[in-house]
């Protein structure tokens, strides 16, 4: 079966020899993973973390494969396991420890989805998603919100994480403006924040009643 | 003044966005996922081209000088931390022992191995 490197036109056990050789042929299997990778796992987390700031994605990114060379020079590396697979659960961590650190949470795991299911109760949009649950199309709903993030301007992006980090508080637009401006040095107005809000339920709305 | 049902609807509304974007958190990606995401051409939104161009040129270069500047500091503290460790560690000199040095060779020329034989069906 084909590595997910080679996929690519790039030969894993090729890669591996270049990282267990010289100082340059490391150097060279590294260049060459990046100019391949660097922006397939920037597209990743793009995807899986929308409300993470892009620079904060870009760091996780390069952490992996500062990960990958740390492992390589100590000598820590298991040549067994998949390389490109690496690079990604590596990124993947730290776009989660990014997102964690400066977000605002007010629940742990256990107690939010208790509490999406409480508000989610005899509601329409509780058996809109119910639906989606059953056909087996959530997780791709769920895309699809994320992806239209992606669209939207960086500030607009962080009033949805925002949102979601404050759940099920809803958090007054002028605290949102204040973490805002901490998190990326621009400061919207209430009006916009507003504005955003009232822009990403409707498009949510119609992701969730739409047909898979 | 918003009524109770429109109320319910955004809370229900913000409960699943909240969802969607916490749910990728909890689960690390799968081979197949990242099979999936490996093979496609990305498509970068404009602010992460951006953010990609903006960690500059030869970031490979960058990342090994730092990484073995930091390992270098690292280990001298170890080697000068000697005396205290040497109860528990009788390697602080970060070199791999000939045990470790023995499988990454043979590790090696495994790969090196298999290599040969692509090469050699490549031909064929």
């Amino acid at each position: 079966m084909a590595t997910i490197a080679e996929m690519n036109g790039l030969d894993e056990d090729e890669i591996k020899l270049g990282l267990m050789g010289t100082e340059a042929e490391c150097e060279a299997a590294l260049e060459s993973l990046y100019a391949n990778y660097s922006e397939r796992i920037m597209h990743y987390l793009e995807r899986k973390f929308p409300g993470l700031r892009p620079d904060l994605q870009a760091n996780a990114m390069v952490d992996s494969f500062r990960a990958l060379y740390e492992k390589v020079a100590s000598g820590e590396f298991n040549y067994d396991k998949p390389l490109i697979s690496f690079l990604y659960k590596v990124a993947y961590r730290r776009a989660v420890d990014e997102l964690r650190e400066y977000g605002c949470r007010t629940l742990g795991r256990s107690e939010f989805y208790e509490s999406v299911g409480e508000v989610l109760e005899r509601t329409d949009e509780g058996e809109a998603w119910k639906a989606h649950l059953a056909e087996g199309n959530a997780a791709h709903i769920a895309q699809l919100f994320r992806d239209f993030l992606l669209t939207l301007p960086p500030v607009q992006r962080q009033v949805a994480q925002i949102m979601a980090d404050g759940f099920p508080e809803t958090m007054p637009e002028d605290d949102i403006c204040e973490i805002i401006f901490n998190r990326t040095g621009k400061r919207p107005t209430v009006v916009q924040v507003k504005s955003a809000k009232r822009e990403i339920r409707t498009k949510f709305e119609q992701i969730l009643n739409q047909k898979v | 003044m918003k009524d109770n049902k429109q109320e319910r609807k955004e809370k229900a509304l913000d409960a699943l966005m909240a969802a969607a974007l916490r749910q990728p958190e909890e689960t690390e990606p799968t081979e197949a996922e990242i099979g999936n995401y490996a093979k496609t051409a990305p498509s970068l939104s404009p602010e992460g081209k951006t953010a990609l161009k903006a960690l500059g040129p030869n970031v490979v270069k960058r990342l090994i000088i730092v990484t073995a500047n930091a390992r270098e500091v690292s280990r001298q503290e170890e080697v000068d931390a000697a005396p205290v460790y040497a109860m528990h560690r009788n390697n602080p000199s970060g070199k791999n022992d000939s045990q470790t040095e023995a499988e990454f060779e043979r590790k090696r020329k495994e790969i090196l191995e298999r290599i040969k034989k692509k090469r050699s069906k490549d031909k064929k």
